[in-house]
């Protein structure tokens, strides 16, 4: 698995006691969520590295995403065949930044101006492979969770999910919170592997293996559409 | 940060990523902070839940509290709530449930709450999540929280990130945090450090608190712990 080459000796001793031990909680009503898969996470130049990617974008994962975004795109084509609900986040900010709180404590280049550079959209649009539909549900955030300070919960229920799936970005940073929001709101978690990508290697491997350890299920895209088609047309 | 205890576990692409983007610099102390230790629990130190380094970690967060102590600085205990049959008990860790549950969340002893520390249960990861906590720490007038304890990127994880989304400054002395996974544990302060919290060494949280003036919240007089009885007493037999 991903996470191999990152734990160390004494992890992967205790791997092989314990296997992995997040809830398998079986997915009978999934939601699709797509995390915060906007310009300012995933850069506007596919093919760039991301060392030159953050110099327009202090929070782009770099060419990573672009490939991760083609996998989402299509579990999203697939959730829209099957009547799947698809829900979005993105982050939201005044203008003036002054909303944006903690976020500023820790990063020299916060508040960077979303538009700091003439031409550049707005970096909180979600990219356009990936346009929300009418049908769709977006939720605007100032945190990681998606459910922190919005009605994702409620959102879910009305739509009679049992679980989610987690795409989007970063893996360690919004789709972790999230993961462990909605595990404690009951829901069952599995985070897409390849739909799944984050500025820092490591912090996208570990990320998966907590959720894989504590929270639920990890999967890759190519396993989630044969479960996923099971489930909804039944 | 080629110091960090996290640098081993990281790549050179990612050294230089977090670098450029920006993150990792240091935030603020809480002017007002509570010292909050998650699960610092009998069941990490000893049994079949016992967690390497859990025991070390556990006396340097005394060592924290007993210098809150020393200025009146609020010390709130947090572990899990749980009923003697475990129905409801946070075993998502990566813990298999113990077979007595109750006993398993007892606190260390070197950590057992003191008449004016705060005790909180929780039931889910975070201590925040459907919890009265936030409403304590209002009353309290805290602004931040000094977070140690475990597991790092379990409980105190969720919490901290729970703390940063409410605006509040974290801070984490990272010897007394404990974790079952190696690479778990560098990645979580890692993260933490790179966006949401202050991680940094015992003895540098415990000469800041010390620094703050004394006697600057009004704490509660003192009262014993109550572990609320959960689970309803089985009705004695009617004949």
């Amino acid at each position: 698995m991903i996470w191999d080459e990152f734990l160390s000796d004494a992890d992967r001793a205790r791997l092989r006691l314990t296997g992995l031990t997040g809830p398998k909680r079986p997915a009978r009503r999934p939601a699709l969520l797509v995390i915060d898969v906007s310009w300012a996470f995933a850069g506007d130049r596919r093919d760039e590295d991301i060392l030159e990617s953050i110099r327009r974008w202090p929070n782009s994962c770099g060419r990573e995403s672009w490939q991760a975004i083609e996998r989402i795109s299509e579990l999203v084509a697939k959730a829209r065949q099957q009547s799947m609900p698809v829900l979005y986040s993105t982050g939201r900010a005044r203008a003036d930044s002054w909303d944006i709180g903690g976020w500023a404590w820790k990063n020299s280049r916060t508040p960077t101006p979303m538009r700091d550079h003439a031409g550049q959209p707005d970096g909180n649009e979600i990219v356009p492979p990936l346009a929300p539909q009418p049908e769709d549900i977006i939720v605007y955030k100032r945190k990681p969770s998606a459910f922190f300070g919005v009605p994702m919960a409620s959102h879910l229920r009305r739509l009679g999910c049992d679980s989610v799936l987690l795409t989007g970005t970063t893996t360690s940073g919004c789709v972790r919170a999230t993961a462990v929001d909605a595990f404690s709101h009951g829901f069952g978690v599995t985070a897409i592997a390849d739909g799944c990508f984050d500025r820092s290697q490591a912090s996208h491997a570990m990320a998966l293996f907590d959720i894989a350890m504590r929270y639920g299920t990890v999967s890759q895209s190519d396993q989630s559409y044969a479960r996923t088609r099971e489930v909804w047309s039944s | 940060m080629s110091d960090h205890i996290w640098c081993r576990f990281l790549t050179e692409r990612d050294k230089k990523v977090f670098a450029a983007a920006g993150y990792g610099v240091r935030g603020h102390f809480p002017t007002r902070p509570a010292v909050f230790l998650v699960d610092c629990n009998q069941g990490h130190v000893s049994g079949a839940g016992a967690c390497p380094g859990a025991s070390e970690a556990i006396e340097q967060a005394a060592r924290v509290a007993e210098a809150a102590r020393s200025r009146g600085i609020p010390v709130i205990h947090a572990t899990g709530a749980v009923r003697a049959d475990g129905w409801d008990a946070v075993n998502r860790d990566g813990v298999v449930l113990p077979s007595d549950p109750v006993a398993e969340q007892e606190f260390a002893s070197v950590l057992t709450p003191l008449p004016r520390d705060i005790v909180v249960r929780r039931h889910a990861p975070s201590v925040f999540f459907e919890t009265d906590l936030m409403s304590l720490l209002n009353l309290l007038g805290a602004d931040g929280l000094v977070i140690a304890g475990g597991k790092t990127a379990g409980a105190l994880r969720a919490t901290a990130i729970d703390a940063f989304s409410l605006n509040l400054r974290v801070t984490i002395p990272h010897e007394a945090c404990f974790d079952l996974w190696e690479a778990s544990h560098a990645l979580a302060l890692c993260d933490l450090n790179a966006k949401h919290a202050d991680v940094m060494p015992c003895k540098e949280v415990c000469d800041l608190l010390t620094a703050l003036p004394a006697g600057i919240f009004d704490l509660p007089q003192g009262a014993p712990d109550q572990r609320l009885e959960l689970m309803p007493a089985r009705p004695k037999d009617v004949r």
